[in-house]
């Protein structure tokens, strides 16, 4: 027997499309009304695998089986990861002194530090005294972690071969600014630092880039860190882009893509050089799974997976993860300028937070089991997104930020709903009407009713042969005036792979009636696809259509009873020109819809 | 019943064998501190 998924988030998308999206296995399926009831009725705990629809949904886990319990797999995972031994991370600042003053940083107000060679040596025999490991990390951090570059070199000269002789893996991150680099230096990043990536803040261009940062010496500047960047790449060192901008800076993203995209495109293309949009939270936000707060994170990287410049499937990640960060792993630390050992950058101005120093090791206080521990906040522990966040940020917990859990409702459901448009769309096209006159259209069009909402479909319930000469006379509209509405119609057919799906007319000579008050785009769908989201692709190709055809705005009425038709004209851009007007049936809204921007 | 986004087979792999250490919970969203 079977039950629902507890981490199955169900939603109306539009027009009586439901959707399940189920945050452990990933899986996102579609439903109409009536399968959509169909699963209401199903009885939990008691679902027998029976029938194709059940089978369907248990392999994709949104049922699941009685005797399995994903909250067990998905708290013994985190479990696993908090207390793994094969790996461990350490950041290790080389200074906390920085030659820039970017406005957002955290560390404003820290006291400054810079490591010494001495420290440098107790860092060097930590590591070499660690187990045999099968991956470490050692991200270097800062302030400006390439002020202090003779630790770097200290360190990695008498560690790096240790740790390969060992057969460990190792990756060497880099969170710079980009500043101080030059091409000697990019050179000693790949054969003596080994550097996998350095990510380079980019947060906007030219001026306002110089704006941001505000370096204290002028030679560094915008021009600097490009020609620092080329550098890294011509070594083949990963560069991650990492533009940081806040909730109502998304154009400024799209603009830095715009502009450093055509200078780096080979870089792209090969995936050394990766764009990394990030939004910076505002600390009076509570970002949290109840919380409606919009912060759209997504945006950035949907112009990204656009521009084919990011895998949409790295870029708009909805699968499970496997445990916390670094923070709460138990070997991994953050090492200060002076050695002391902390669990995460953002404590480290709280002489509280320290857990131990490189000289005498790690302390596991108190304090260090508040980080290495995998309980959870209650209200985690029912989030429907716990698959996906695994309890979110340990230092957000602990009150060191305003925000611990990145996952919205409103997040999901926009990287949801985009799979699936993006989807839908993959196969749906608009044929014009002239090229597709057969058999399957003939039986569209009889599934779909003569007289509805003041349309009347001609075709229906007429002969093959009728069918096929009333065509021929619509076909004609495209060039030649129909007397009785005073117009030229371009008619297609839009198709979901080879069926035919609905109709959609675009009104082509327009006179003063139809610029003022006629629908210039109409549409119908078959009754047997309703209510899958069609509409909403019918009505945003034909706009399409309208804009080759040179119209920069169309008209569109609908009848005030069409809740579902009128949702999809808004949601295309509609804005009501003429409210709630008299007609034969009742009352409609007419609507303009801007099309030059799509 | 439209399937969009297939299960994911490798859950089990992700849970059980990876020794991954993620670098910071903010990852693709920022706390300030540029990582």
């Amino acid at each position: 027997m079977y039950h629902k998924s507890q981490y199955n988030y169900i939603y109306e998308k539009d027009n009586s499309l439901w959707v399940i999206y189920n945050a452990f296995s990933g899986a996102i399926i579609t439903l109409d009304n009536k399968t959509k009831e169909e699963f209401n009725l199903l009885e939990d705990y008691k679902i027998k695998n029976d029938s194709e629809f059940i089978r369907n949904l248990i392999k994709q886990g949104i049922l699941v089986d009685n005797d399995f319990d994903e909250k067990l797999m998905i708290d013994a995972s985190r479990a696993r990861r908090t207390y793994g031994e094969k790996s461990a991370y350490l950041r290790i600042l080389t200074t906390t002194v920085c030659n820039a003053r970017c406005e957002y940083c955290y560390e404003k107000g820290f006291k400054t530090s810079t490591m010494s060679d001495e420290t440098a040596e107790y860092v060097i025999k930590y590591i070499n005294n660690l187990p045999k490991l099968e991956k470490f990390y050692i991200h270097w951090f800062g302030g400006e972690p390439l002020l202090n570059t003779k630790v770097i070199d200290q360190i990695m000269n008498a560690t790096y071969n240790n740790l390969i002789k060992n057969g460990t893996e190792v990756f060497v991150y880099f969170t710079s600014n980009g500043s101080l680099l030059d091409r000697e230096m990019a050179s000693r990043a790949k054969n003596i630092w080994h550097a996998t990536y350095f990510q380079i803040t980019m947060d906007d261009l030219g001026e306002e880039y110089n704006k941001v940062k505000k370096y204290l010496n002028k030679k560094y500047n915008y021009e600097k860190v490009i020609e620092n960047i080329e550098y890294l790449l011509e070594e083949k060192i990963r560069v991650i882009l990492r533009i940081n901008y806040y909730s109502n800076e998304v154009l400024k993203v799209k603009k830095i893509i715009d502009q450093l995209s055509p200078k780096f495109l080979k870089y792209i293309k090969d995936g050394l050089l990766i764009f990394d949009p990030a939004p910076i939270f505002e600390t009076n936000s509570k970002f949290c799974s109840n919380c409606s707060k919009v912060y759209n994170m997504s945006e950035p990287a949907k112009y990204l997976i656009e521009k084919g410049f990011v895998n949409e499937e790295d870029a708009l990640n909805l699968k499970f993860k496997g445990g916390q960060c670094y923070a709460c792993h138990q070997g991994s630390f953050v090492v200060s300028p002076n050695g002391d050992l902390y669990k995460c950058t953002v404590t480290l101005n709280d002489e509280s937070a320290k857990v131990g120093n490189v000289i005498s090791g790690v302390q596991r206080n108190k304090y260090y089991f508040k980080w290495v521990n995998p309980k959870l906040p209650k209200k985690c522990n029912k989030c429907v997104f716990l698959p996906l966040c695994q309890g979110g940020c340990r230092a957000g917990e602990l009150g060191y930020l305003s925000v611990f859990c990145k996952r919205n409702l409103s997040e999901v459901k926009d990287i949801v709903n985009y799979k699936i448009d993006k989807m839908l769309k993959k196969f749906t096209k608009l044929v014009p009407l002239k090229d597709c006159i057969n058999n399957d259209l003939y039986k569209m069009y009889q599934d779909i009713p003569k007289e509805e909402l003041g349309s009347i479909n001609k075709l229906y319930g007429v002969s093959y042969k009728e069918f096929e000469s009333i065509c021929k006379s619509m076909i004609k509209e495209e060039n030649v005036i129909n007397e009785d509405i005073y117009t030229t119609t371009k008619r297609f057919v839009l198709f979901d792979n080879s069926i035919p799906i609905g109709e959609v007319g675009i009104r082509t000579t327009l006179n003063d009636f139809w610029v003022n008050r006629g629908s210039q785009i109409y549409y119908k769908i078959r009754k047997s696809e309703r209510g899958k989201g069609y509409g909403n692709i019918i009505l945003k190709l034909a706009l399409s259509e309208a804009k080759k055809l040179n119209f920069s705005c169309i008209r569109v009425n609908c009848d005030n009873n069409n809740i579902p038709s009128k949702k999809i004209i808004i949601k295309n851009g509609g804005k009501v020109d003429i409210p709630d007007y008299k007609t034969k049936e009742g009352f409609s809204t007419s609507y303009i819809i801007e099309i030059n921007e799509k | 019943m439209t399937i969009i986004n297939e299960s994911n087979e490798n859950i089990t792999e992700e849970m059980f064998t990876s020794t991954t250490v993620n670098s910071c919970e903010y990852d693709g969203a920022s706390c300030g501190c540029g990582n």
